[in-house]
C-alpha cells in the first residue's frame, strides 16, 4: 500500500512503519508524534500536497501503480481511512468515479478544480440511453477530467490545495504560501514551456490514442482527434481503419500521442503510414520514476524534440 | 395498645386476600401516579427537548411550520413538508456560516426513520460505532442501539426501506441497504434511527439508481433510430435494489444535483459571530427557505404541553378523587363486613379506640403501599421519559 | 372470683328482662349455669364479662365492679383477666390456629407474649390440636375450632373462664377431655371457671350446677 511520495522517504517510512494499523488518521497536528493527513484522489495532487505540506502532514494516496485513478474502486477500509483524512483532496469534473458513489465527509473535502468548473468541458458520450418510452435519451458520459494538462488549471488547482491546507492548517499558512510560490514558479516554467514546446507543432491535428488530452489542446491550442487505444495493445486491421477514418477526417496529422511507451511494433505500424509516435504522460498516477515534474519537463521536451 | 400487635392484625388481614389488596393499591397508586407521572414526564421531555434543540443551533428548512420542521429534523417525525433543495444546502454551505449538515428524513425502513445526512452529523449528534464500522458507500447504513435490539440487527444483515405506497409502482422502491454497524446508545430519538448517506436516500427517491449495461442485448430492444447511437431499455431492465460491490459502478444519478430534495439543513456556527451572520442573513430573504431557531421552536411547544397539562392534571384529579371516594367506599363496606371479627376482638379486650386504629392502620398500610408503588413508578417514568419521548414522538 | 349482686337488664327494644339478686363463683371453682337454649344464659355471661353493663346492680370479678368500667379499661380488665369461649367460637378467619390463639398476645399482651405463648402450646398438646398451629380454621373440623377457641381463653391463665356451650360440637370422648382440661386448670390455677351447658352428662364433673331459670328471677319472659 503506497502512501507517500519519493523524494521523502522520511515519509515513506514513517508509512510503511504504520502500515497494518486501522485507526490512523484524523491525528492532532499540534506537533505530537501523530501528524495530519491528506487525501488526494489522484497523483497530481499528490504531489501538489506533498510540496506544500511534507513538513507537518503524511499524504495519503492509495491508487496502486498499475490502475487508472479515474476508475479505481476503493475498499472499505480505505474508504474509512480516507474519511478520517484531515483534507481530502478532489480533483472535480467528475474525475475520479469512485467519489461520487462512496461517503466522504463535506467539510474536508475540497475540489480542486473549483475556480475553472465554468470552463470544464463536457464530453458526449457516444452512446445514449433511455430508460422508458417516452423519456429522452441522455448519455452518462460527462465531463473531461485530466484538468491539470492544462498546466495554468495545474496551477488553480495546486493554488486551491495550498488555499485549502492554509485554512485547515492555519499555524502553517506561511510556510504553505511560500512553498506555494516556489511551486507556481514551476508549474509556470512548465506551462510557458509547453507553449513553446506546442507552438513548433504547427497548426496540423495531432492525433490521440486516448480522450484524456482534451484540456491540453485547448490550452496549447490543439486539434486532438482521439481514439481508444492503450500502448500495448496490439493493433488490429479494425484499430487501423479506425485511424484510417481519423486521418481522413482530419488531413495533415503526422504525430500520434501515446500515453505510455507504446509496443515498438506499434510504432513501426505508425510510422509506415507516416505518423510519428511521442509519449505524452498524462501522469494521473505515480511513475515508475521521477515525479509529476520531471514527467512533465519529459513531455514537453519530447514535444519541443519534434518541434526541433 | 400494642403497636406491633396491630400492625401484625392489620397485615394478617390484608395478606389475607392479596388480589384483593393488591387491586386496591394499585388503583389508589394510580390516582397518585397519573398527575405527577405527567408532571414528571413534560418535565423531562422539555428538558430533553431543550437538549435535543440546544445541541441543534440553527436549522433551514422549507418554509412553513417551524414546529413540524424542527420535530422532523430533531425527531424525525414524519411530517408533509415540501422539501428544501441541495442548491440550498450548497448556497448555505458555501456561506461558510460554520458547518452545515444535510438531512433527509422522508423515508422509513421496517417502520424506523431512515435519516439521509453527511459524516458530520454524527461528529455533532456524539454517535459512536459500537460494533461494525461507520458508512462508506452508497447503500450502507449504520442504525441505532435501540433499533438494533428491537428488530435483533448486526453489522453485516440488510434492512429494507419500506415503499411510500404499495400501488405507487413508478414512485420510490424499496433498497436493500447493507448494515455495517451499530451505534452505541445514546438515549435520544437516534437510538431508533437508520442512517445513510445522503445520496442513499436520492437512490430511494429514485433519482438514482444502478442498471444493467444497456449494451448488453438482453438489456435492450434494438435502436431506435438508425444511424443515431441510442438505446432504449424496455421493461427487462434489471434495476438493481441493492448496492454491491459487483454493481456500485452501475450506480448514477440523473439530473441537475442542485434540484435534488433535502427535508432541512442543520447549520452549526463556528462562533457567535457567525450565528449573528447567519440569522441575518436569512432574515425574510428567501420565500421557499426558513430559518428555525430550534430552541425557540421548542420553547413554544413546551408552552403549549405546558397549557396542555394543566388541563389533564384537572382531568387527573377529578378521576383521582373519585377513584380516592370508591376506594374509601371499598374499606366502609370491608370493614362493615368484618363487624363480628370486630366485635370479637372488642369481646376479648379491644377498646373502641384499639378497633378504630386497627382500621386507620390498614388503611394507612394500603395507601402508604400505594404511595411507594406510585413512587416507583414516577421514578421509573423519569428515568424512562427520554425513551417514551422517542416513542412518542416517532 | 366473680360476685353478682341485684342485677337488671333488658336489650333496648326487646321484652327481654334479667334479673339476678345473686350469684358468685368462688376462685378454683367449676361452676355449671344449666338452662335451654335462649333462656339467656349467654347474655349472662356477657354480662359477667362486662360486655354488657346492667342497668342495675354490680358484677364484680376479683373485687373489681366490671359493670361501672368503661370501654377502654373494660377492654383491659377482659383481655388480662377474663377469658372467653364463645358458642360461635369466633375465630378469625384469617389467622392461622397459633395466631388465633396468641390473639389476645396481638392485642395488647405482647410483655407476657413467652408465658402465654408456652401455655398455649401446652394446651394445645392437651387438646390435640398442636398439630394443627399453622393451619387456617376452614380447615379444621367443628370440634377443632372449638378446641381452638378453649386454648385462646385459657392461654392468657385469666382469674375468670367464662365459657358459653364450650363442649357442644364435640364428641363425647373429646367431650370430657376438653372439659377435663378446664376444669383441672381452674382448680390448678385458682381461677373462676362458669360454664353455660345444656348438656348434663357432664355436670357430675362440676363444683356446682346452678338452673338459669332459677337463677333469672324474670325468668317468665325467659327469650332475649
Amino acid at each position: 500500500m503506497k502512501h507517500a511520495l519519493p523524494g521523502s522517504p522520511l515519509i515513506l517510512a514513517l508509512h510503511l512503519v504504520s502500515c497494518g494499523e486501522q485507526e490512523k488518521q484524523a491525528q492532532p497536528h499540534d506537533g505530537g508524534s501523530l501528524k495530519p493527513v491528506i487525501a488526494a484522489v489522484n497523483y497530481p495532487l499528490a504531489y501538489f500536497a506533498e510540496r506544500l505540506s511534507s513538513d507537518f502532514a503524511t499524504v495519503l494516496y492509495d491508487v496502486p501503480t498499475n490502475q487508472n485513478p479515474a476508475f479505481w474502486e476503493p475498499h472499505d477500509e480505505q474508504i474509512t481511512a480516507i474519511q478520517k483524512a484531515d483534507l481530502i483532496l478532489l480533483n472535480g469534473a467528475t474525475y475520479a468515479k469512485w467519489t461520487s458513489s462512496r461517503t466522504l465527509p463535506y467539510e474536508t473535502t475540497v475540489t480542486t478544480s473549483s475556480s475553472f468548473r465554468d470552463r470544464l468541458i463536457k464530453t458526449e458520450g457516444t452512446l445514449k440511453h433511455s430508460h422508458k418510452k417516452g423519456e429522452d435519451a441522455h448519455s452518462h458520459d460527462g465531463l473531461a477530467f485530466t484538468t491539470w494538462l492544462d498546466l495554468k488549471q495545474a496551477s488553480a488547482q495546486a493554488s486551491e490545495t495550498a488555499l485549502a491546507l492554509g485554512e485547515r492548517f492555519p499555524e502553517h499558512r506561511g510556510t504553505v504560501m511560500t512553498r506555494l510560490d516556489a511551486l507556481l514558479e514551476d508549474l509556470n516554467n512548465l506551462d510557458t514551456g509547453m507553449t513553446a514546446a506546442t507552438s513548433g507543432l504547427g497548426n496540423a491535428p495531432v492525433i490521440v490514442s486516448h480522450p484524456v488530452y482534451q484540456y491540453w489542446a485547448r490550452a496549447y491550442h490543439i486539434v486532438a482527434p482521439s481514439l481508444l487505444w492503450e500502448p500495448n495493445m496490439e493493433l488490429t486491421p479494425e484499430d487501423m481503419a479506425a485511424l484510417s477514418r481519423i486521418r481522413e477526417e482530419n488531413p495533415g496529422a503526422t504525430l500520434f500521442i501515446w500515453e505510455a511507451d507504446p509496443l515498438p511494433r506499434n510504432i513501426e505500424k505508425l510510422k509506415e503510414i507516416g505518423l510519428t509516435s511521442v509519449v505524452i504522460s498524462p501522469c494521473g498516477n505515480q511513475p515508475e520514476n521521477g515525479d509529476f515534474l520531471s514527467v512533465m519537463r519529459a513531455n514537453v521536451a519530447a514535444l519541443r524534440a519534434l518541434s526541433n | 395498645m400494642n403497636p406491633g400487635g396491630i400492625a401484625f392484625l392489620s397485615w394478617k388481614h390484608l395478606s389475607h386476600r392479596p388480589m384483593r389488596s393488591l387491586t386496591l393499591v394499585t388503583a389508589i397508586a394510580l390516582t397518585f401516579f397519573f398527575p405527577r407521572a405527567l408532571q414528571v414526564f413534560i418535565s423531562e421531555s422539555e428538558d430533553v427537548l431543550q437538549e435535543r434543540a440546544r445541541s441543534t443551533p440553527l436549522l433551514i428548512g422549507p418554509k412553513g411550520s417551524s414546529i413540524d420542521l424542527t420535530l422532523n429534523s430533531l425527531y424525525f417525525t414524519p411530517q408533509q413538508l415540501p422539501p428544501l433543495t441541495f442548491a440550498t444546502y450548497e448556497e448555505l454551505s458555501r456561506q461558510r456560516f460554520g458547518t452545515t449538515i444535510p438531512m433527509h428524513a422522508r423515508f422509513e425502513a421496517e417502520n424506523a426513520p431512515v435519516i439521509g445526512t453527511s459524516l458530520a452529523y454524527f461528529e455533532l449528534r456524539k454517535l459512536m460505532v459500537s460494533s461494525g464500522r461507520m458508512i462508506t458507500r452508497l447503500g450502507d447504513c449504520v442504525i441505532g442501539a435501540r433499533l438494533a435490539a428491537r428488530k435483533n440487527l448486526k453489522a453485516g444483515d440488510t434492512i429494507t426501506s419500506s415503499p411510500e405506497n404499495v400501488f405507487d409502482l413508478a414512485g420510490v422502491y424499496p433498497l436493500r441497504m447493507r448494515i455495517t454497524g451499530v451505534l452505541a446508545p445514546i438515549h435520544t430519538a437516534d437510538d431508533d434511527a437508520v442512517f445513510v448517506d445522503l445520496k442513499t436516500t436520492w437512490i430511494i427517491e429514485g433519482l438514482a439508481h444502478g442498471h444493467q449495461d444497456l449494451t448488453d442485448p438482453g438489456a435492450s430492444g434494438p435502436p431506435r433510430e438508425s444511424g443515431e447511437n441510442v438505446v432504449r431499455a424496455n421493461s427487462s431492465i434489471i434495476e438493481f435494489n441493492e448496492v454491491t460491490d459487483g454493481n456500485i459502478t452501475s450506480f448514477h444519478f440523473h439530473g441537475d444535483p442542485g434540484t435534488y430534495p433535502l427535508s432541512s439543513a442543520i447549520l452549526v456556527p463556528g462562533d457567535q459571530k457567525q450565528r449573528a451572520l447567519a440569522l441575518a442573513a436569512h432574515q425574510g430573504r428567501d420565500a421557499t427557505a426558513q430559518m428555525v431557531v430550534p430552541l425557540s421552536a421548542v420553547t413554544d411547544l413546551s408552552d403549549t404541553l405546558f397549557a396542555t397539562q394543566r388541563l389533564a392534571l384537572a382531568a387527573f384529579r377529578l378521576l383521582g378523587g373519585a377513584a380516592l371516594g370508591l376506594a374509601s367506599l371499598v374499606f366502609l363496606l370491608s370493614f362493615r363486613l368484618r363487624e363480628r371479627e370486630m366485635l370479637t376482638y372488642a369481646k376479648i379486650g379491644a377498646s373502641r379506640i384499639l378497633i378504630g386504629t386497627l382500621k386507620a392502620v390498614e388503611v394507612t398500610i394500603v395507601v402508604i403501599s400505594a404511595m411507594i408503588l406510585a413512587r416507583i413508578a414516577v421514578s421509573l417514568t423519569r428515568s424512562l421519559a427520554s425513551d417514551l419521548l422517542s416513542r412518542f414522538l416517532n | 372470683m366473680l360476685q353478682v349482686e341485684e342485677i337488671e337488664f333488658q336489650y333496648p327494644q326487646s321484652d327481654y328482662r334479667l334479673r339476678i339478686d345473686h350469684f358468685a363463683c368462688q376462685a378454683a371453682q367449676a361452676t355449671a349455669i344449666v338452662g335451654p337454649s335462649g333462656c339467656g344464659k349467654t347474655t349472662f355471661l356477657n354480662l359477667a364479662a362486662g360486655i354488657l353493663h346492667p342497668s342495675r346492680g354490680v358484677v364484680s370479678v376479683d373485687g373489681v365492679e366490671v359493670s361501672s368500667l368503661g370501654d377502654a379499661m373494660g377492654a383491659t380488665f377482659r383481655l388480662t383477666r377474663i377469658g372467653l369461649i364463645f358458642q360461635e367460637f369466633e375465630l378469625v378467619e384469617h389467622l392461622a390456629v397459633g395466631e388465633n390463639i396468641l390473639l389476645p398476645v396481638h392485642l395488647g399482651l405482647r410483655s407476657q407474649r413467652p408465658a402465654i405463648e408456652a401455655e398455649a402450646k401446652r394446651l394445645a398438646e392437651h387438646t390435640g390440636i398442636a398439630g394443627y398451629w399453622r393451619m387456617h380454621p376452614r380447615n379444621l373440623s367443628h370440634g377443632e375450632r372449638q378446641r381452638v377457641a378453649i386454648c385462646r381463653a385459657l392461654s392468657t391463665k385469666p382469674s375468670l373462664v367464662l365459657a358459653d356451650e364450650p363442649t357442644g360440637n364435640l364428641d363425647p370422648r373429646n367431650k370430657r377431655r376438653v372439659l377435663d382440661v378446664m376444669i383441672n386448670t381452674a382448680h390448678e390455677r385458682g381461677q373462676c371457671l362458669v360454664v353455660a351447658t345444656h348438656d348434663v352428662e357432664l355436670l357430675d364433673a362440676f363444683d356446682a350446677v346452678v338452673q338459669f331459670e332459677e337463677l333469672n328471677q324474670f325468668r317468665e319472659t325467659a327469650t332475649p
